[in-house]
Protein backbone atom coordinates (compact mmCIF):
# COMPACT_ATOMS: atom_id res chain seq x y z
CA UNK A 1 0.00 0.00 0.00
CA UNK A 2 2.77 2.17 0.99
CA UNK A 3 4.49 1.46 -2.11
CA UNK A 4 1.66 2.05 -4.27
CA UNK A 5 1.09 5.02 -2.71
CA UNK A 6 4.44 6.05 -3.64
CA UNK A 7 4.43 5.39 -6.86
CA UNK A 8 1.35 7.91 -7.33
CA UNK A 9 3.36 10.66 -5.66
CA UNK A 10 5.91 10.32 -7.58
CA UNK A 11 3.63 10.26 -11.07
CA UNK A 12 1.86 13.30 -9.73
CA UNK A 13 5.30 15.53 -9.07
CA UNK A 14 6.93 14.21 -12.78
CA UNK A 15 3.16 15.36 -14.50
CA UNK A 16 3.22 18.90 -12.10
CA UNK A 17 7.02 19.46 -13.18
CA UNK A 18 6.70 18.64 -17.27
CA UNK A 19 6.11 21.75 -19.59
CA UNK A 20 2.65 23.68 -19.86
CA UNK A 21 2.08 23.16 -23.21
CA UNK A 22 -1.19 23.58 -23.54
CA UNK A 23 -1.06 27.05 -21.99
CA UNK A 24 1.78 28.21 -24.17
CA UNK A 25 -0.03 31.20 -26.35
CA UNK A 26 2.44 31.13 -28.61
CA UNK A 27 2.54 27.74 -29.49
CA UNK A 28 -1.08 27.50 -29.71
CA UNK A 29 -1.22 30.77 -32.20
CA UNK A 30 0.49 28.89 -34.74
CA UNK A 31 -2.65 26.77 -35.62
CA UNK A 32 -4.85 29.80 -35.40
CA UNK A 33 -5.16 31.38 -39.11
CA UNK A 34 -7.89 34.18 -40.05
CA UNK A 35 -10.90 33.27 -41.21
CA UNK A 36 -11.71 33.40 -44.51
CA UNK A 37 -13.65 35.99 -45.98
CA UNK A 38 -14.26 38.28 -49.13
CA UNK A 39 -13.66 41.99 -48.90
CA UNK A 40 -17.34 42.45 -49.27
CA UNK A 41 -17.88 41.02 -46.09
CA UNK A 42 -16.77 43.78 -44.07
CA UNK A 43 -18.46 46.93 -42.61
CA UNK A 44 -15.45 48.90 -43.89
CA UNK A 45 -15.09 48.49 -47.41
CA UNK A 46 -14.65 50.51 -50.57
CA UNK A 47 -14.80 49.20 -54.35
CA UNK A 48 -13.82 50.24 -57.92
CA UNK A 49 -13.99 48.65 -61.52
CA UNK A 50 -14.72 45.27 -59.78
CA UNK A 51 -11.72 45.39 -57.06
CA UNK A 52 -13.03 45.43 -53.62
CA UNK A 53 -11.06 46.38 -50.35
CA UNK A 54 -12.26 45.71 -46.50
CA UNK A 55 -10.90 46.63 -43.53
CA UNK A 56 -11.85 45.63 -40.11
CA UNK A 57 -9.62 46.73 -36.78
CA UNK A 58 -8.59 43.36 -34.85
CA UNK A 59 -9.01 43.68 -31.22
CA UNK A 60 -6.24 42.72 -28.23
CA UNK A 61 -7.56 39.03 -27.89
CA UNK A 62 -7.86 38.11 -31.70
CA UNK A 63 -4.37 39.48 -31.77
CA UNK A 64 -2.98 37.56 -28.89
CA UNK A 65 -5.15 34.58 -30.70
CA UNK A 66 -3.28 34.96 -33.94
CA UNK A 67 0.53 35.81 -32.98
CA UNK A 68 0.40 34.96 -29.44
CA UNK A 69 1.01 37.78 -27.98
CA UNK A 70 -0.14 41.78 -27.91
CA UNK A 71 1.07 45.00 -27.06
CA UNK A 72 -1.48 47.82 -26.52
CA UNK A 73 0.98 50.09 -28.33
CA UNK A 74 0.41 48.69 -32.05
CA UNK A 75 -3.27 48.14 -33.54
CA UNK A 76 -3.19 45.06 -36.17
CA UNK A 77 -5.96 45.17 -39.15
CA UNK A 78 -7.40 42.64 -41.10
CA UNK A 79 -7.53 43.33 -44.75
CA UNK A 80 -8.95 41.38 -47.62
CA UNK A 81 -8.51 42.67 -51.10
CA UNK A 82 -10.84 40.75 -53.49
CA UNK A 83 -10.47 40.68 -57.06
CA UNK A 84 -13.70 40.34 -59.31
CA UNK A 85 -12.36 41.79 -62.20
CA UNK A 86 -10.55 39.92 -65.56
CA UNK A 87 -7.20 40.75 -64.75
CA UNK A 88 -4.28 39.40 -62.75
CA UNK A 89 -3.03 42.30 -60.04
CA UNK A 90 -0.41 42.94 -58.32
CA UNK A 91 -0.81 44.38 -54.44
CA UNK A 92 1.93 47.64 -55.37
CA UNK A 93 1.44 49.22 -52.15
CA UNK A 94 -0.46 49.86 -48.81
CA UNK A 95 -0.31 52.94 -47.13
CA UNK A 96 -1.89 54.75 -44.54
CA UNK A 97 -3.28 58.29 -45.16
CA UNK A 98 -4.72 61.43 -42.46
CA UNK A 99 -7.34 63.59 -42.90
CA UNK A 100 -6.18 66.44 -44.98
CA UNK A 101 -2.60 65.11 -45.83
CA UNK A 102 -2.31 62.72 -49.45
CA UNK A 103 1.10 61.70 -48.23
CA UNK A 104 0.91 57.83 -47.44
CA UNK A 105 2.96 56.70 -44.19
CA UNK A 106 4.00 53.13 -44.31
CA UNK A 107 2.34 50.61 -41.67
CA UNK A 108 4.92 49.20 -39.69
CA UNK A 109 7.74 46.74 -40.56
CA UNK A 110 7.48 43.37 -39.41
CA UNK A 111 10.53 43.82 -37.11
CA UNK A 112 9.66 46.76 -35.65
CA UNK A 113 5.99 44.37 -34.90
CA UNK A 114 8.42 41.15 -33.48
CA UNK A 115 10.10 43.94 -31.38
CA UNK A 116 6.72 45.19 -29.31
CA UNK A 117 5.13 41.98 -29.00
CA UNK A 118 7.86 39.30 -28.75
CA UNK A 119 10.26 37.77 -25.87
CA UNK A 120 13.58 40.08 -25.63
CA UNK A 121 16.85 38.36 -24.87
CA UNK A 122 17.95 34.68 -25.57
CA UNK A 123 17.22 31.58 -23.26
CA UNK A 124 15.05 28.55 -24.83
CA UNK A 125 11.92 28.99 -24.17
CA UNK A 126 12.16 33.36 -25.35
CA UNK A 127 13.35 31.90 -28.29
CA UNK A 128 10.79 29.36 -28.90
CA UNK A 129 8.20 32.19 -28.49
CA UNK A 130 10.48 34.45 -31.11
CA UNK A 131 10.67 31.87 -33.59
CA UNK A 132 7.14 31.29 -33.85
CA UNK A 133 6.08 34.74 -33.19
CA UNK A 134 8.53 35.22 -36.98
CA UNK A 135 6.97 32.34 -38.96
CA UNK A 136 3.33 33.65 -37.76
CA UNK A 137 3.96 36.77 -39.55
CA UNK A 138 5.29 36.04 -42.18
CA UNK A 139 2.52 33.72 -42.92
CA UNK A 140 -0.26 36.23 -41.75
CA UNK A 141 0.82 39.19 -42.61
CA UNK A 142 -0.11 40.89 -45.70
CA UNK A 143 2.59 41.41 -48.40
CA UNK A 144 3.47 42.29 -52.44
CA UNK A 145 1.34 39.70 -53.98
CA UNK A 146 -0.12 38.69 -56.95
CA UNK A 147 -4.31 38.56 -57.07
CA UNK A 148 -6.15 36.26 -59.62
CA UNK A 149 -9.16 36.79 -61.16
CA UNK A 150 -11.71 35.61 -58.80
CA UNK A 151 -8.79 35.52 -55.65
CA UNK A 152 -9.42 36.61 -52.30
CA UNK A 153 -6.05 37.80 -50.21
CA UNK A 154 -6.35 38.20 -46.99
CA UNK A 155 -4.13 39.29 -44.02
CA UNK A 156 -2.48 41.63 -41.65
CA UNK A 157 -1.24 45.15 -41.16
CA UNK A 158 0.05 46.72 -38.44
CA UNK A 159 -0.12 50.20 -36.98
CA UNK A 160 1.22 52.12 -33.98
CA UNK A 161 -2.10 52.75 -32.03
CA UNK A 162 -1.07 55.99 -31.47
CA UNK A 163 -1.68 57.16 -34.90
CA UNK A 164 -5.06 55.64 -35.22
CA UNK A 165 -6.77 58.86 -35.21
CA UNK A 166 -10.29 59.33 -36.89
CA UNK A 167 -10.20 60.20 -40.04
CA UNK A 168 -7.68 57.86 -41.26
CA UNK A 169 -8.08 55.97 -44.36
CA UNK A 170 -6.41 52.89 -45.83
CA UNK A 171 -5.14 52.88 -49.23
CA UNK A 172 -4.20 50.08 -51.19
CA UNK A 173 -2.25 50.69 -54.75
CA UNK A 174 -3.03 48.08 -56.90
CA UNK A 175 -0.74 47.63 -60.35
CA UNK A 176 -2.55 46.05 -63.24
CA UNK A 177 -0.44 43.06 -65.23
CA UNK A 178 -1.67 43.75 -68.55
CA UNK A 179 -0.64 47.18 -69.12
CA UNK A 180 1.66 49.20 -66.74
CA UNK A 181 -1.00 51.43 -64.87
CA UNK A 182 -2.39 51.66 -61.43
CA UNK A 183 -5.09 51.82 -59.25
CA UNK A 184 -6.29 53.27 -56.04
CA UNK A 185 -8.61 52.15 -53.22
CA UNK A 186 -9.11 53.96 -50.22
CA UNK A 187 -10.98 52.62 -47.22
CA UNK A 188 -11.65 54.92 -44.51
CA UNK A 189 -10.93 53.10 -41.01
CA UNK A 190 -12.76 53.27 -38.30
CA UNK A 191 -10.80 52.68 -34.51
CA UNK B 1 15.97 -13.44 9.17
CA UNK B 2 13.35 -14.64 6.58
CA UNK B 3 11.41 -12.44 7.63
CA UNK B 4 14.27 -9.45 6.83
CA UNK B 5 14.84 -10.94 4.04
CA UNK B 6 11.46 -10.56 2.53
CA UNK B 7 11.24 -6.81 3.66
CA UNK B 8 14.74 -6.10 1.78
CA UNK B 9 13.37 -7.85 -1.04
CA UNK B 10 9.89 -5.88 -0.98
CA UNK B 11 11.99 -2.41 -0.53
CA UNK B 12 13.94 -3.52 -3.10
CA UNK B 13 11.31 -4.54 -5.81
CA UNK B 14 9.51 -1.13 -4.77
CA UNK B 15 12.57 0.90 -5.54
CA UNK B 16 12.94 -0.73 -9.17
CA UNK B 17 9.26 -0.22 -9.93
CA UNK B 18 9.35 3.30 -9.48
CA UNK B 19 13.23 3.57 -10.84
CA UNK B 20 11.27 2.44 -14.17
CA UNK B 21 8.14 4.14 -13.91
CA UNK B 22 10.56 7.06 -13.54
CA UNK B 23 12.30 6.64 -16.62
CA UNK B 24 9.28 5.83 -18.09
CA UNK B 25 7.85 9.30 -17.22
CA UNK B 26 10.86 11.34 -17.83
CA UNK B 27 11.11 9.44 -21.30
CA UNK B 28 8.80 12.13 -22.90
CA UNK B 29 12.08 14.38 -22.25
CA UNK B 30 14.98 11.93 -21.97
CA UNK B 31 18.97 12.33 -21.47
CA UNK B 32 18.52 15.34 -24.75
CA UNK B 33 16.24 17.12 -22.68
CA UNK B 34 18.41 16.94 -19.19
CA UNK B 35 21.22 18.25 -21.37
CA UNK B 36 19.25 20.68 -22.97
CA UNK B 37 18.41 21.76 -19.31
CA UNK B 38 21.71 23.04 -19.19
CA UNK B 39 22.44 24.44 -22.53
CA UNK B 40 20.61 27.68 -23.75
CA UNK B 41 20.04 29.09 -26.88
CA UNK B 42 21.80 32.30 -27.23
CA UNK B 43 20.21 35.74 -28.68
CA UNK B 44 21.16 36.03 -32.35
CA UNK B 45 23.66 38.76 -33.32
CA UNK B 46 24.83 39.60 -36.23
CA UNK B 47 28.87 38.27 -36.63
CA UNK B 48 31.65 40.18 -36.73
CA UNK B 49 32.48 41.73 -40.19
CA UNK B 50 35.28 39.78 -40.89
CA UNK B 51 33.09 36.77 -40.01
CA UNK B 52 30.27 37.72 -41.91
CA UNK B 53 29.98 34.95 -45.15
CA UNK B 54 29.61 36.60 -49.02
CA UNK B 55 26.08 36.56 -50.78
CA UNK B 56 28.06 36.30 -53.84
CA UNK B 57 28.15 32.96 -56.16
CA UNK B 58 28.68 32.40 -59.67
CA UNK B 59 25.93 31.44 -61.42
CA UNK B 60 25.71 28.88 -63.89
CA UNK B 61 26.20 29.27 -67.14
CA UNK B 62 23.53 28.16 -69.82
CA UNK B 63 24.76 26.28 -72.90
CA UNK B 64 21.64 27.47 -74.99
CA UNK B 65 21.96 29.67 -77.42
CA UNK B 66 19.78 32.78 -77.05
CA UNK B 67 15.80 32.80 -77.72
CA UNK B 68 14.87 36.04 -77.53
CA UNK B 69 16.11 38.53 -79.72
CA UNK B 70 16.79 42.30 -77.85
CA UNK B 71 18.73 43.96 -75.26
CA UNK B 72 16.81 43.64 -71.91
CA UNK B 73 17.62 46.21 -69.10
CA UNK B 74 17.65 45.07 -65.53
CA UNK B 75 16.73 47.50 -63.19
CA UNK B 76 17.28 47.76 -59.44
CA UNK B 77 15.64 45.60 -57.22
CA UNK B 78 12.42 47.66 -55.08
CA UNK B 79 12.61 46.60 -51.64
CA UNK B 80 9.26 45.71 -50.30
CA UNK B 81 10.47 43.32 -47.34
CA UNK B 82 8.39 43.33 -43.95
CA UNK B 83 11.31 41.74 -42.23
CA UNK B 84 15.13 42.66 -43.00
CA UNK B 85 17.42 39.69 -42.80
CA UNK B 86 17.09 39.36 -39.15
CA UNK B 87 16.10 41.45 -35.86
CA UNK B 88 16.10 44.92 -37.58
CA UNK B 89 19.27 44.30 -39.32
CA UNK B 90 20.51 43.50 -42.86
CA UNK B 91 24.38 43.36 -41.38
CA UNK B 92 24.44 39.26 -41.79
CA UNK B 93 26.67 39.90 -44.78
CA UNK B 94 29.62 41.40 -46.49
CA UNK B 95 28.10 43.43 -48.56
CA UNK B 96 25.03 45.40 -48.27
CA UNK B 97 22.45 42.62 -49.11
CA UNK B 98 20.37 45.02 -51.83
CA UNK B 99 23.77 45.19 -53.52
CA UNK B 100 25.11 41.30 -53.59
CA UNK B 101 21.12 40.28 -54.38
CA UNK B 102 20.91 43.25 -57.91
CA UNK B 103 23.92 41.50 -58.72
CA UNK B 104 23.11 38.52 -58.29
CA UNK B 105 19.85 39.20 -60.53
CA UNK B 106 21.53 40.97 -63.63
CA UNK B 107 24.36 38.25 -63.58
CA UNK B 108 22.08 35.03 -63.55
CA UNK B 109 19.58 36.76 -66.26
CA UNK B 110 22.45 37.40 -68.17
CA UNK B 111 24.11 33.68 -68.05
CA UNK B 112 20.57 32.57 -68.51
CA UNK B 113 20.91 33.84 -72.38
CA UNK B 114 17.69 34.12 -72.48
CA UNK B 115 17.94 37.04 -74.42
CA UNK B 116 20.73 38.36 -76.80
CA UNK B 117 21.62 41.49 -75.11
CA UNK B 118 21.08 41.63 -70.85
CA UNK B 119 22.27 45.32 -69.49
CA UNK B 120 22.13 46.13 -65.62
CA UNK B 121 20.35 49.44 -65.10
CA UNK B 122 21.25 52.18 -62.14
CA UNK B 123 18.33 53.20 -61.63
CA UNK B 124 16.09 52.26 -58.60
CA UNK B 125 12.41 52.59 -59.64
CA UNK B 126 9.90 54.20 -56.90
CA UNK B 127 6.63 52.95 -55.67
CA UNK B 128 4.81 53.75 -59.03
CA UNK B 129 7.05 52.96 -62.25
CA UNK B 130 4.86 54.43 -64.67
CA UNK B 131 4.72 54.18 -68.32
CA UNK B 132 6.19 57.94 -68.92
CA UNK B 133 9.09 56.79 -67.04
CA UNK B 134 9.51 53.34 -68.34
CA UNK B 135 9.57 54.44 -72.21
CA UNK B 136 12.10 57.36 -71.37
CA UNK B 137 14.70 55.35 -69.92
CA UNK B 138 14.31 52.91 -72.61
CA UNK B 139 14.85 55.72 -75.15
CA UNK B 140 17.97 56.92 -73.14
CA UNK B 141 19.14 53.27 -73.00
CA UNK B 142 18.13 51.48 -76.22
CA UNK B 143 16.46 49.39 -74.59
CA UNK B 144 13.54 46.45 -76.25
CA UNK B 145 12.60 45.01 -72.31
CA UNK B 146 12.87 45.97 -69.24
CA UNK B 147 12.75 43.84 -65.84
CA UNK B 148 11.14 45.28 -63.17
CA UNK B 149 11.73 43.31 -59.86
CA UNK B 150 10.39 44.12 -56.08
CA UNK B 151 12.43 41.52 -53.47
CA UNK B 152 9.59 40.72 -51.54
CA UNK B 153 11.29 38.50 -49.06
CA UNK B 154 14.86 38.03 -47.68
CA UNK B 155 14.56 36.78 -43.94
CA UNK B 156 16.35 34.04 -41.79
CA UNK B 157 13.45 32.58 -40.39
CA UNK B 158 13.84 29.51 -37.80
CA UNK B 159 11.71 26.22 -36.97
CA UNK B 160 11.92 24.36 -33.53
CA UNK B 161 12.39 20.35 -34.35
CA UNK B 162 10.85 19.67 -31.34
CA UNK B 163 8.03 21.73 -30.07
CA UNK B 164 9.19 22.00 -26.62
CA UNK B 165 10.47 24.72 -24.44
CA UNK B 166 13.84 23.22 -23.39
CA UNK B 167 16.09 21.96 -25.93
CA UNK B 168 17.87 23.85 -28.54
CA UNK B 169 17.23 22.26 -32.01
CA UNK B 170 16.21 24.69 -34.11
CA UNK B 171 16.16 24.45 -38.21
CA UNK B 172 17.57 27.85 -39.64
CA UNK B 173 15.77 29.05 -42.83
CA UNK B 174 16.50 31.62 -44.90
CA UNK B 175 14.15 32.66 -46.82
CA UNK B 176 13.96 34.60 -50.41
CA UNK B 177 11.47 35.71 -52.85
CA UNK B 178 11.02 37.62 -55.74
CA UNK B 179 8.62 39.80 -58.22
CA UNK B 180 9.42 40.33 -61.94
CA UNK B 181 7.82 41.46 -64.56
CA UNK B 182 9.03 41.79 -67.97
CA UNK B 183 7.96 45.01 -69.74
CA UNK B 184 7.77 46.25 -72.91
CA UNK B 185 8.54 50.00 -72.79
CA UNK B 186 6.95 50.78 -76.22
CA UNK B 187 3.64 50.28 -75.38
CA UNK B 188 4.06 49.67 -71.38
CA UNK B 189 2.42 45.77 -72.08
CA UNK B 190 3.70 43.38 -69.13
CA UNK B 191 4.65 39.99 -71.59
CA UNK B 192 5.28 38.39 -68.04
CA UNK B 193 5.02 38.49 -64.38
CA UNK B 194 5.75 35.45 -61.79
CA UNK B 195 6.66 35.80 -57.82
CA UNK B 196 9.51 33.21 -57.26
CA UNK B 197 9.82 31.80 -53.63
CA UNK B 198 12.98 29.50 -52.32
CA UNK B 199 13.63 28.58 -48.79
CA UNK B 200 16.81 26.62 -48.08
CA UNK B 201 17.65 25.73 -44.56
CA UNK B 202 19.80 23.22 -41.62
CA UNK B 203 19.35 22.33 -38.85
CA UNK B 204 21.37 23.81 -35.82
CA UNK B 205 21.81 22.38 -32.65
CA UNK B 206 24.12 24.46 -30.51
CA UNK B 207 23.84 27.36 -28.53
CA UNK B 208 25.31 30.45 -31.01
CA UNK B 209 23.56 30.62 -34.66
CA UNK B 210 27.05 31.69 -36.87
CA UNK B 211 27.83 32.43 -39.86
CA UNK B 212 28.42 28.81 -41.28
CA UNK B 213 24.38 28.02 -39.96
CA UNK B 214 22.91 30.47 -42.28
CA UNK B 215 25.53 31.33 -45.26
CA UNK B 216 25.17 28.98 -47.13
CA UNK B 217 21.34 28.25 -47.24
CA UNK B 218 21.31 32.38 -47.59
CA UNK B 219 23.32 31.86 -51.34
CA UNK B 220 21.80 28.48 -52.39
CA UNK B 221 17.84 30.15 -51.69
CA UNK B 222 19.32 33.14 -54.20
CA UNK B 223 20.12 30.84 -56.47
CA UNK B 224 17.61 28.52 -56.80
CA UNK B 225 15.46 31.60 -56.85
CA UNK B 226 17.23 33.87 -59.60
CA UNK B 227 17.06 30.25 -61.59
CA UNK B 228 13.66 29.68 -60.91
CA UNK B 229 12.85 33.01 -62.43
CA UNK B 230 15.04 32.88 -65.20
CA UNK B 231 13.85 29.05 -66.39
CA UNK B 232 10.41 30.74 -66.01
CA UNK B 233 11.50 34.20 -68.44
CA UNK B 234 12.89 31.26 -70.80
CA UNK B 235 9.56 29.12 -70.94
CA UNK B 236 7.07 32.05 -71.47
CA UNK B 237 8.99 34.94 -71.48
CA UNK B 238 7.35 36.35 -74.59
CA UNK B 239 5.33 33.58 -75.66
CA UNK B 240 2.36 35.80 -74.77
CA UNK B 241 3.26 38.29 -77.51
CA UNK B 242 3.80 35.53 -79.49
Amino acid sequence: MRSLSLILVFFGLALAASPGMAKDKFLNSRGQQLSYREAYSFSQKAEKRDIVVGVAVLGKGDQKRYLGGQNGKLTALEVAISNDSRFRLYLNEITLIYSGNTNGQKPMMLDAVARMIGPSGGGNKNSLHLSILRNNLIEKSLYNQIIEPGQTIQGMVFVRSENMVPGMALRVDIQNLKRLVYLDITVPIVP
Amino acid sequence: MLRTLRTVMRYALCVSVVLVLSQFALGVAGADQAQAKKEKVRKIKAPKARKRPSLSFRPDVSRQSPKYIGKLGVLQLRDRRGFTFYGGSDDFFREPVLDALNNALYLNVKSSRVFSQVVSIDVKPGARFTREDLKSLAKKNGLDYVLLSDLTTFTMLREKMVARKKGIDFKIMVRFGVFSQLIEPEKGAILWAEPVVREMGQLNAKKKTKARDYGNSAVQAVKAGLTDLSTSVRLIGLEVRQ
